[in-house]
């Protein structure tokens, strides 16, 4: 009697520290699930209605059109009445060559939408997007300082206005999947220059 | 002694069976009320081309509240607003009931609304862009905003998407369609009869059939 009893004390202790153990687990998931919950990351997701830029517009109307490659992008929070907080980042490009010859700095930092910050992050469709060590170029919109870029410049169209250049000769604008010759396309921004 | 003896193992299989029962009963609490959170399901994703699950209490403008202070202010208010109008009335059309205006809808949160305005995005930038705040998959907040550097081109219905020439009603009616909860079409579907194109075009002009069916589905 005393032997069943004991068997059935260690089966009952047994099962009851499996169940804990399951529920203390499960217990544990949903804390760190609420946690997580709190921690959530905020996504702000822009999209928005480009104007058709042409080379042509861009190459003659914009300040500079920089070759270079890219050498830091560092994430900035922006506030403003209008839109609340959103994430920007600030790119800063090692300079080759300014195709009009204006630009003479060894580097030029321009603005772009987009980044993350702690839990905020922001995804701008029209944006350009770098990557460091990334070769580009891309054209340069004049300071506007009463705008949302403030007192930075900026790539002027977004994507439109942003080649990745590759080792092969060609350049590339990744958002609308086109592609053209390097040189093609930069005796094409001269001649719209006038160089 | 052997009354003692069975007094003993009475005391003993009774303190047995309390403690048996305190354990089980402690863990049918825990069972109880453990498990289900654990276990509770998320929101299904949408499957159609819905950025976020759309809840009607979004729904409010706050079309009286436009501030046009670019850096190109326009007088010409009164004709924007009234281009504004035109695509409210669109989409009060398509989803019924619910009315898309300046007006407080009742327990809609604050932050859980869609506010139109304008703001000076550069000379360099967009006609208009629209920003959603997510938390998961859920729409926290959603602002329109037309560039002040373009308005000089909305003051009129052009029907077109030129440069200077611009229909505000079709950027409206894209954006618009960004902050109830539309993704760009062509992510989806490619070709489509859609204002959700991403590229402006006629299409912008009024809803699509695809439109139509989203908008049933999830403004019923």
């Amino acid at each position: 009697m005393q032997k069943n009893t004991k068997t059935l004390s260690i089966s009952a202790i047994i099962a009851i520290v499996a169940i804990a153990s399951v529920s203390l687990t499960t217990v544990d998931f949903s804390s760190q699930q609420t946690e997580l919950e709190t921690q959530e990351t905020i996504v702000q997701t822009i999209s928005g209605s480009m104007p058709a830029y042409t080379l042509e517009e861009l190459a003659s109307g914009t300040k500079y059109a920089i070759i270079g490659t890219v050498k830091q992008i560092t994430p900035i929070a922006v506030e403003s009445e209008r839109m609340q907080q959103t994430i920007f980042s600030d790119v800063v490009v090692k300079v080759k060559e300014d195709l009009n010859g204006l630009y003479d700095q060894k580097e030029i930092s321009v603005r772009i939408q987009g980044g993350t910050i702690d839990n905020l992050q922001t995804i701008s469709e029209p944006s350009a997007e770098f990557e460091v060590g990334e070769k580009v170029l891309f054209f340069v919109a004049d300071k506007e300082p009463d705008s949302m870029w403030g007192d930075n410049y900026y790539v002027a169209g977004g994507y439109l206005g942003k080649y990745k250049l590759d080792d092969n000769g060609n350049a590339h604008r990744d958002k609308i999947n086109d592609s053209i010759g390097e040189q093609d396309l930069v005796s094409k921004i001269k001649k719209f220059r006038g160089n | 002694m052997l009354n003692n003896l069975i007094q003993y193992e009475d005391d003993n299989n009774m303190n047995n069976k309390k403690t048996m029962t305190s354990i089980i009963a402690l863990s049918a609490l825990i069972v109880t009320f453990a498990m289900p959170s654990a276990f509770a399901s998320e929101t299904p994703i949408e499957s159609y081309y819905w950025q976020t699950n759309p809840e009607t209490c979004y729904l409010e403008t706050e079309l009286d509240d436009i501030d046009f202070n670019g850096s190109r202010s326009t007088s010409n208010q009164a004709d924007i607003i009234s281009e504004l109008e035109v695509t409210r009335s669109t989409y009060n059309t398509e989803m019924g009931t619910i009315d898309i205006l300046g007006e407080d809808s009742g327990s809609c949160s604050d932050t859980r609304r869609i506010e139109v305005g304008a703001f000076d995005f550069g000379n360099w930038w967009t006609y208009g862009q629209e920003s959603t705040a997510s938390s998961g998959t859920t729409m926290l907040r959603s602002f329109i905003d037309f560039n002040t550097n373009w308005l000089v081109g909305f003051d009129k219905d052009s029907e077109a998407c030129n440069r200077l020439d611009v229909d505000m009603e079709w950027i409206y009616n894209h954006e618009l369609g960004h902050g109830i909860g539309l993704k760009h079409h062509s992510h989806v579907f490619g070709t489509a009869d859609t204002l959700m194109g991403s590229s402006c075009s006629s299409q912008w002009d009024s809803f699509g059939a695809d439109d139509h069916g989203a908008v049933d589905q999830h403004y019923p």
